[in-house]
């Protein structure tokens, strides 16, 4: 061999001159020089490429939004069916059987079985377990844990979610270790997409050859011949395109992330980066999101024919998804199940067993974004403490206060409020040519979470928040803190004048009127704030001084521009309505501010909490006020303009005001009990009349949510603090007078320090005498 | 008929004015649950998950003054001695005409005044 390249060598130097010769292997020196600088220089360019990429965040994560957890207790009251819709928004899939793993359900007419999830919060962890619940007539009867029977006090069902911050890449993604996954769906993958994964350095010759075999056997592509390092290359770093460089590119990666990374590293990054299908808009990439997403389970429980039709996806995740196709799905997965015996990885008992198995999918619902404006409202307050990246690519966990079962029946309340409205009120028709809205919000006054916010009738209509953005007049919804103001001289048997008036307002001549017709010239504050007479606040409003009531405004938290013209009394002014019900608030809560929190906490992909809101307080005004307003404002919807409340069947004790603009533009009603307060709004955007009232408009929809979600509501009746006093009181609203000497005396309530005398006790002992003597003779009387 | 009813009604008011302690309802009986739960979180050092606990309370039961105790408890074991302040005045608003708690939020007070010094 040696000899026949010294002859040729020889012959070379003959026919060319030597100095021809040594330029020559010069150039080419230089030439694999340069080269090998160039491919040196780009290896290291992409091995700084893998290394930054892969040492940093590896994937966008989207940050997401849930609801507060609900709480189950023996003896609650409940909507049934808003809970069962919450369960499968959730995810809990309904069984004709009893519940054999986490996340079904079996229902009975009077028991519900639930195996609850793993509920995993950054405050609680608690494993799922099967559970019984025995229910009747709407209230929760008792719940035992299936498993010993022992008795269930409370459970917690898991928070839902609600939304997702996505980047532009609208992923999901659910992250797992290498330790996390199964053995048979390692090889499960394996066997479908690269069987010598453990042999190669990043790029199979012999796999290319096979592949390049097959498909000239077929005469078409039938087999790829990339490995499972060479897929990850691409997806991660190249883009689709197809062509020799690109293919020399992803060989290359391939290389340099075998000689970086181990084996297990690579195939843990590659299984959590895999596209494996699509939800509505949203892809669905990697392994732990698409065992939940296909089977709603975490990778661990997944059966092996699970594990196969998932790494059957890999190769065609939309072709062979079960969602899509299950003839193919099934075809396909059996093709893995081959694969994995001709690798070993499987006996054919093992494959006997599993080929006939047809694997259903667990449904799942569309994406759709819940609680639009509730999410840009949190949205605002995360602004402030994340960029939009951030929360597009951090995968934070944001946990609100928002009860996804109010949140529905509010929305739902409003959108049949307003359709009754439209079909019952034909000058309603013909009054604009704009869309009739409404807002509803829903608040805790005591811990001032926000249950529910609807901002508007059609997010996609209008992205317009009419609880947070909107500035309306309140009307009459104002006058309680007209009222309120006046508690230090006027008590609830206080007289007002309720004549018309002529009020001079920047030199002109203003003069009110009542909505009614027909009202008594003199009337009691009780009866003055229960029937919503115009010319009787106004009257107070006036003794008591207009910049006394801006003052109690402002401490109530109303930040739009308030001025002092006797109209004020009237809700002449602007406010948000956030902020109306906020103030509401304040007498629900027994004079205790709570600042509205939607955002109650932020947790990283880790768990760990980044930002946790308590709830924040300010006692606004003394717990005996508020009582007294409590008192004034049952008395609305007990005798007053809210009293359809009471006649349609509503029996627990509420507080509440109607409130009706200028010429019918704002409808309004403003409800509470001691647990929870809801606003509702009606109105035109242009501020067209609706023709309807607070009481005709705003009030049924209030009525139909309260009666939606009876687990909110206690029956507990408003505390009565130590520093009021009740008093008899006789006559009528014209005449009121502190005795019992009358057949019917009502109790009135009063501030111990602005009460009347009470009459004399022997006069009280007379009374009840003569009331027991009256009872007992009219049952004999009867008979 | 309506004299059995008189009597019953008699024997009604005259059993109520033996009665003991007030029979808790299921909502109270839950708030009070949770009141424990998170006075468990608090002994364990967690005055955050605790807080929680007692706001789920609040929700279920607003008038529950013990969870307002415990929160100003809590607060004061995060070192928040204006917060603890806003919730003693709270809870001694809800349980003034408890001699025993009334003592309790009346040191609580103390404690209070002592580390805001």
């Amino acid at each position: 061999m040696f000899t026949q390249w010294l002859i040729l060598a020889k012959f070379i130097l003959k026919v060319y001159p030597a100095i021809m010769v040594k330029k020559l292997l010069l150039f080419l020196t230089a030439t694999l020089f340069t080269a090998l600088i160039c491919l040196g220089g780009y290896s290291w360019f992409l091995s700084s490429t893998v290394t930054e990429r892969f040492s940093s965040r590896r994937w966008s994560m989207p940050s997401k939004v849930y609801s507060d957890t609900m709480i189950l207790y023996t003896g609650q009251r409940l909507n049934v069916s808003l809970l069962l819709n919450k369960l499968k928004r959730i995810g809990y899939r309904e069984r004709e059987t009893l519940p054999a793993r986490q996340g079904e359900i079996h229902i009975t007419p009077n028991r519900l079985h639930i195996f609850l999830h793993d509920l995993e919060t950054p405050w609680e962890k608690r494993p799922g377990f099967l559970a019984s619940v025995e229910l009747s007539a709407g209230h929760i009867l008792s719940m035992t844990r299936k498993a010993d029977g022992e008795d269930l006090p409370m459970i917690e069902i898991d928070p839902e979610e609600i939304a997702l911050f996505f980047g532009q890449e609208r992923e999901r993604r659910l992250l797992v270790s290498i330790e996390q996954i199964p053995d048979f769906f390692i090889h499960a993958v394996l066997a479908a997409e690269d069987a010598r994964f453990y042999q190669h350095w990043g790029i199979d010759p012999l796999g290319i050859l096979r592949a390049l075999a097959t498909n000239l056997r077929h005469g078409s592509i039938r087999q790829g011949g990339s490995t499972i390092t060479q897929q990850l290359a691409k997806n991660y770093f190249l883009t689709p395109n197809r062509n020799l460089k690109r293919k020399f590119q992803e060989m290359m990666l391939a290389f340099i992330m075998e000689l970086k990374f181990s084996k297990d590293e690579i195939l843990e990054i590659y299984l959590n980066e895999i596209y494996l299908g699509q939800k509505g808009s949203v892809a669905i990439n990697g392994i732990g999101e698409a065992a939940r997403f296909y089977f709603g389970k975490p990778i661990q429980n997944l059966s092996l024919s699970e594990a196969v039709v998932i790494a059957g996806l890999i190769k065609a995740p939309n072709a062979y998804s079960p969602y899509v196709n299950t003839k193919a799905c099934h075809a396909r997965k059996n093709m893995v199940l081959k694969a994995m015996v001709q690798k070993g990885y499987l006996t054919n008992e093992e494959y006997s067993a599993e080929q006939d198995k047809f694997i259903e999918p667990v449904g799942y619902t569309q994406y759709g974004k819940m609680a639009p404006y509730f999410i840009d409202y949190l949205s605002n307050q995360l602004m402030a403490l994340y960029q939009p990246d951030d929360l597009s690519s951090l995968g934070l966990s944001i946990y609100t206060s928002l009860d996804s079962q109010v949140q529905m029946a509010a929305e739902e309340a409003l959108q049949n409020g307003l359709g009754r409205l439209e079909k019952s009120l034909s000058a309603l028709k013909q009054a604009s040519t704009a869309k009739l809205q409404g807002a509803i919000v829903v608040l805790q006054p005591k811990t001032g979470h926000i249950l529910a916010m609807v901002g508007g009738r059609n997010y996609d209509d209008s992205q317009f928040n009419r609880i947070t953005q909107a500035r309306r007049q309140p009307g009459s919804a104002f006058k309680p803190f007209v009222f309120y103001t006046g508690l230090d001289t006027f008590t609830p048997i206080s007289l007002l004048s309720n004549q018309p008036k002529i009020y001079k307002v920047d030199g002109k001549d203003w003069k009110p009127k009542n909505f009614q017709k027909s009202t008594p010239q003199s009337v009691t504050v009780r009866y003055a704030i229960e029937n919503s007479y115009n010319l009787a606040t106004i009257d107070l409003a006036v003794q008591v001084g207009l910049a006394r009531i801006i003052e109690t405004a402002r401490g109530f938290g109303f930040s739009t521009p308030l001025d002092p013209y006797p109209s004020l009394a009237l809700g002449a002014f602007e406010v948000i309505p956030l902020e109306l019900a906020g103030a509401y608030g304040v007498f629900a809560a027994e004079g205790v501010f709570a600042h509205p929190l939607a955002l109650k906490a932020v947790a990283n992909e880790n768990g760990d909490l980044l930002e946790q809101r308590h709830l924040a307080i300010e006692q606004k005004i003394t717990p005996q006020k508020a009582f007294m307003m409590n008192a004034l404002l049952k008395g609305v919807v007990e005798n007053g303009t809210a009293r359809s409340i009471i006649t349609s069947g509503f029996h627990w004790p509420a507080a509440g005001k109607t409130g009706t603009t200028n010429d019918n533009r704002d409808a309004w009603f403003i409800g509470y009990t001691p647990d929870i307060l809801a606003l509702v709004w009606v109105g035109f955007d242009n501020g067209d009349s609706i023709h309807a009232t607070g009481s005709t408009a705003a009030l049924p929809i209030w009525l139909e949510l309260m009666n939606d979600i009876p687990h909110h509501i206690s029956g507990s009746q408003f505390r009565e603090p130590a520093g009021i006093v009740k008093r008899p009181i006789c006559g009528d609203a014209g005449n009121p007078v502190v005795s019992y000497a009358c057949s019917n005396p009502f109790e009135e309530y009063f501030l111990q320090e602005n009460a009347p005398e009470a009459p004399p006790v022997h006069s009280r002992g007379l009374h009840y005498i003569k009331g027991i003597f009256k009872g007992i003779t009219t049952i004999f009387k009867e008979r | 008929m309506k004299k059995i009813t008189l009597l019953a009604m008699i024997v009604v008011m005259l059993s109520g004015c033996a009665a003991g302690p007030r029979v808790l309802t299921p909502r109270e009986n839950a708030a009070a649950r949770l009141t424990r739960q998170g006075t468990q979180l608090l002994e364990v050092g967690k005055p955050d998950s605790a807080i929680r606990m007692f706001e789920q309370a609040i929700g279920l039961d607003p008038s529950n003054g013990q969870s307002y105790y415990y929160i100003a408890q809590a607060w004061l074991a995060k070192g928040n001695v204006k917060e603890a302040q806003k919730f003693n005045n709270l809870a001694r608003n809800y349980l003034e005409k408890d001699l025993v708690w009334a003592s309790r939020v009346a040191q609580q007070a103390g404690q209070i005044a002592g580390r805001s010094k």
